[in-house]
């Protein structure tokens, strides 16, 4: 099939079927084979060379804080220099490789990453807390990324031609040079992959550089890209802190673009800093940001309960609240508020906490320690902003791991803290409205434009927010998160993002420059076309 | 065996069958469900289109939602008033003139809720056990034996959990106070084995734990396990029989594991009047009848099986589209009808270990069981038939007269959590292949009607696709 991608063929990768007994069997033998491979370190890979670091980076797991799931080579700053040198040394090369030919590394990418579908979940669960669902479309998506975008560089590769009698006229797409991917560890292989194959299908050469989080996947996606046998220095791994490194790849003379997703903070900060030119650089560096939201769900009179509820709770509360896509506020009208809010809380308590290995757990743990300590922390803020209607209890999953039960807030002020600002948790506010265009109001009145959703039976009010509920992802009667590759292209605006769509058309156009070539063919009255047989024309 | 019953015999003997059987409707007259059915004017208005259908569909739906006679009118309008022209002149008309408030628009309003009701009452027993036992009682006057569905919200959380449960309890006494009351009928209270539990409930497993999910399907045992043992217990105890429904491919396997694991358990180990239902629509319905023959003979004690083509066809192929999964179900409905031809002769082949229990309004589906089982020496007793409530009513009165046991599938509760399964039913009421439709509205010759499915198939192209 990979020798005969097109730009049209493209087949969504999908989601494992997990009421299947093999697929279960798969994901258990995954998970035990995954937990015999805990003791291994992962070093930085600068050119084609591991390169020792003096401090590693301990990478737990987060349903159970004690066991580490591997080590990651801290690279230093000099070390992220190298590989920002590595990746300007390979460039020129890199981008002259046939476009079709830098494709191809892609759908040999995806070919590994099926195969090893299983056991790239399984780490995932491990080093993440992802459920197994979770972590199987994780891995869904990254195959994805790299089945879309290398049909999207075959189609950009066709040059756009504007001949006129004489001349030739071309337009065409080339690499803009080193690329730094800053990844998030909620979704740590598909989109630290997605941004990397983004940069790489287009001639780009790449510094990949993961969450701390989730180093262990990143080095396994590190393991895919050296499968594939890219040439040396077209991709280069560099685990280490954001601190440490961050500021070099950002502020490098040689880095072109930066392709981050993570915290509005951090983004806006990557912004600034990548404005400001450097001696001995050559270009107006590009930033591709994916950052927060708040994303909310107006439930409508007429919305179907059974639905909403469970559409609302698997959005809040689906990884834990950690999505970039996940509900944070439910708005609904006055007259169904409370009977809405005693469901909700009900469906709520009817999660299952669990660590991430259990195929029932329906919740799992936060990322880390210090992501539970600033959830707890909100909590207890939340509460003089509202009623908090729901606080689960993990028990004592909390001495084992980094839990956070989901908690309900209700009668908070649209323009609180709890209402505006990203919690990044199982945390949900519901709030009070007075009418469908209240309810949109309220939907469009923060910071954040990323993601949103509508839970409604009326033809009209579902144009009417077509129209005016303004986010990247609006989703109608479903949930709001679970994005697909080229069906949904995500990503928001305000300051959700730049507005790019990662997994949409107009991704990959970020990762090139357009130059335009016009050729005069005409000499001395003589052009190539004139040789042509034209009717009037005469010996 | 199921090979060499193809033959010439089975074939007439199922032709005559259904001859028969359509013989005995022809009394019935032009309109054999009776005015308070196909009178419906707007299922006849929209049957012939698919949009207003939709349309309609989408508004039956959601009115019980609604609680403003404003709100009606408003989604009258949105629903209908985009479908233009095909929308019947009488209701554009109406929708025009009426405001939203006053005295017009709440008379719009209330004529619109009491036609849902209406029509939902066609399916639907009762909203409470005592309109339940009436309707029982109903039909208990026309031979027909009966088992009760309780229609809820779809449960998402445990409290709800619990109330079904609860609710099952309290549906299994309530019928059961009453079933000594009632006049015994050796049709329908008896069977080849002796008396038969008159009392009949249909349990639903996703109803006893929010988060039954075949990820995890000893947790989801477990759970479940929890709820269904106090529901089989009681049964047992007043001597109730209970069926668990199947419901989507999801939760199929789920659904039989439970079943099976519950039920080896000692306690109902030796206990006969359990049964589970299977869909013939799904390609995995013959692996998993052979395995739950095989899994009857080991526990000992035969259990039923209720036969079905299957409710959710629609869900399940537009889910597995846009999952990019395998479909799990039948494109084609004559192989659908085949298929439960087969199946239809592995449980009376086996009908030691798996009591045949067929559920179809299909005259063709229905004759084949009956001739297959004269082949087989089955007696008439020996198995029996089931149909829905309100639906087909002149077949299962035929099929009473030919002395066969026809038990109604009775489903009650509120309008509101009723909605889905009166939809389901209008769904296939209205379909372009609902074999009713085809008999009582399209006058469609009955030899064209009682062909084999699989002649379907072979080439013949007088059924749509």
């Amino acid at each position: 099939m990979n020798d005969l991608a097109t730009p049209q063929n493209l087949k969504i990768e999908p989601l494992t079927d997990f009421s299947r007994p093999d697929a279960r069997q798969a994901m258990a033998a995954a998970l035990e084979q995954v937990a015999g491979q805990f003791d291994r370190t992962y070093p930085p890979v600068i050119g084609d060379k591991p390169a020792a670091t003096p401090k590693t980076i301990d990478s737990h797991n987060p349903s159970h804080r004690r066991q580490i799931v591997g080590r990651c080579g801290a690279a230093t700053a000099e070390q992220a220099r190298q590989a920002v040198e590595a990746a300007a040394a390979a460039f020129p090369s890199w981008r002259d490789v046939e476009p079709g030919r830098r494709a191809q590394y892609l759908f040999d990418a995806a070919r590994v990453l099926r195969r090893r579908r299983f056991e790239l979940a399984a780490w995932q669960v491990y080093e993440c807390g992802k459920p197994w669902r979770e972590a199987d479309a994780d891995v869904a998506e990254t195959i994805d990324y790299c089945e879309f975008y290398g049909r999207e560089m075959l189609r950009l590769a066709a040059p756009r031609r504007r001949d006129a009698p004489g001349e030739e006229n071309v337009y065409f797409y080339e690499a803009r040079g080193v690329t730094a991917v800053i990844a998030p560890w909620n979704f740590p292989m598909a989109i630290l992959c997605g941004m990397a194959t983004a940069a790489l299908v287009t001639g780009n050469t790449v510094v990949l550089k993961p969450a701390e989080q989730s180093c262990v996947v990143g080095a396994k996606l590190m393991e895919v890209f050296e499968e594939i046998a890219l040439p040396p220095g077209v991709a280069n791994f560099l685990p280490g802190v954001g601190e440490e490194v961050g500021p070099v790849l950002v502020e490098h003379p040689a880095v072109a673009v930066i392709a981050f997703t993570g915290s509005r903070a951090v983004g806006l900060n990557i912004n600034r800093a990548a404005a400001e030119p450097r001696p001995g650089q050559e270009q107006v560096k590009r930033v591709i940001a994916e950052m927060g939201g708040k994303n909310a769900v107006v439930v409508d009179d007429d919305a179907d309960l059974d639905e909403a509820v469970h559409g609302v709770v698997a959005s809040a509360f689906g990884y834990a609240g950690q999505k970039c896509s996940a509900c944070s506020r439910v708005i609904v009208p006055a007259g169904l508020h409370d009977a809405f809010l005693a469901r909700l809380v009900e469906a709520t308590r009817s999660l299952k906490v669990a660590p991430a290995e259990d195929p029932g757990c329906t919740v799992g743990p936060v990322i880390d320690d210090e992501a539970q300590a600033r959830i707890l922390r909100t909590i207890e803020q939340g509460k003089s902003q509202g009623r908090l209607v729901y606080a689960g209890d993990v028990g004592a999953l909390a001495q084992e791991g980094c839990f956070v039960a989901p908690h309900v807030f209700a009668d908070v002020d649209p323009s609180a803290p709890l209402a505006t600002e990203e919690i990044f948790g199982p945390v949900l506010t519901v709030l009070r409205s007075d009418g469908f265009a209240r309810s949109l109001e309220i939907a469009n009145g923060t910071a954040y434009a990323l993601t949103g959703g509508l839970y409604s039976r009326s033809p009209a009010h579902i144009e009417e927010a077509k129209r005016r509920f303004r986010v990247g992802n609006l989703y109608i009667n479903r949930k709001i998160t679970g994005a697909l590759v080229d069906r949904q292209p995500f990503g928001g605006f305000k300051m959700s993002g730049v507005g790019s769509k990662a997994g949409g058309p107009d991704y990959l156009l970020q990762f090139v420059l357009p130059r335009t070539i016009t050729e005069n063919t005409l000499r001395r009255g003589f052009a190539p076309d004139a040789a042509q047989p034209r009717r009037g024309g005469g010996e | 065996m199921t090979h060499s019953l193809k033959t010439a015999e089975q074939e007439s003997l199922t032709r005559r069958y259904g001859r028969e059987i359509f013989a005995r409707l022809e009394g019935t007259g032009p309109v054999p469900f009776g005015p308070a059915w196909w009178d419906e004017r707007l299922m006849g208005l929209t049957m012939g289109d698919e949009a207003v259908k939709l349309q309609l569909f989408r508004f039956v739906d959601v009115l019980p939602q609604l609680r403003d006679p404003a709100d009606v009118t408003r989604h009258l309008r949105e629903y209908f008033g985009a479908a233009g022209e095909r929308v019947p002149a009488w209701i554009r008309f109406a929708l025009r003139l009426l405001p939203s408030h006053g005295p017009l628009g709440n008379l719009l309003a209330a004529v619109a809720r009491f036609s849902a009701r209406r029509l939902a009452r066609k399916f639907i027993a009762g909203s409470n056990v005592k309109e339940a036992l009436a309707a029982i009682a109903r039909l208990r006057r026309r031979s027909l034996a009966f088992t009760v569905d309780l229609l809820g919200e779809a449960t998402i959380t445990e409290k709800e959990a619990d109330e079904s449960r609860d609710e099952y309890l309290h549906l299994i006494d309530g019928l059961s106070a009453e079933a000594d009351a009632w006049l015994a009928d050796p049709l329908i209270d008896r069977d080849d084995h002796g008396p038969l539990p008159r009392v009949n409930v249909s349990v639903k497993l996703s109803a006893l734990y929010s988060q039954f999910d075949a990820i995890d399907p000893d947790g989801s045992a477990r759970v479940v396990g929890e709820r269904l043992r106090p529901i089989l217990r009681a049964a047992r105890r007043r001597r109730v029989f209970v069926n668990i429904d199947m419901e989507q491919y999801a939760v199929k396997d789920l659904t039989l594991y439970v079943f099976q694991k519950v039920l080896d358990e000692d306690e109902f180990r030796d206990w006969p009047d359990v049964g589970i239902a299977v869909q013939a629509y799904l390609r995995d319905t013959a692996g998993d009848l052979e395995r739950l023959v095989e899994w009857a003979r080991r526990r000992g004690t035969p259990v039923w099986v209720r036969l079905v083509k299957g409710a959710y066809w629609d869900y399940e192929t537009v889910m597995a589209g846009q999952l990019g999964w395998p479909t799990p179900v039948w494109t084609h409905k004559w192989e659908t009808d085949a298929h439960y031809e087969r199946l239809t002769d592995f449980l009376l082949e086996n009908r030691a270990w798996l009591r045949p229990a067929f559920g179809s309004h299909n005259v063709r589906s229905l004759a084949h069981a009956l001739a297959t089982a004269e082949l087989l020496d089955a007696p008439p007793n020996g198995y029996e038939l089931q149909m829905l409530y309100g639906m087909a009513e002149p077949v299962k009165d035929a099929l009473v007269a030919l002395g066969r046991r026809v038990r109604v599938y009775t489903p009650y509760g509120e309008l509101l959590p009723g909605m889905a399964y009166l939809v389901r039913r209008l769904l296939e009421n209205t379909a372009n292949e609902s074999f009713l439709r085809a008999s009582f509205t399209e006058h469609i010759p009955v030899d064209q009607l009682l062909r084999d499915p699989a002649d379907v198939g072979n080439g013949s192209t007088e059924q749509k696709p």
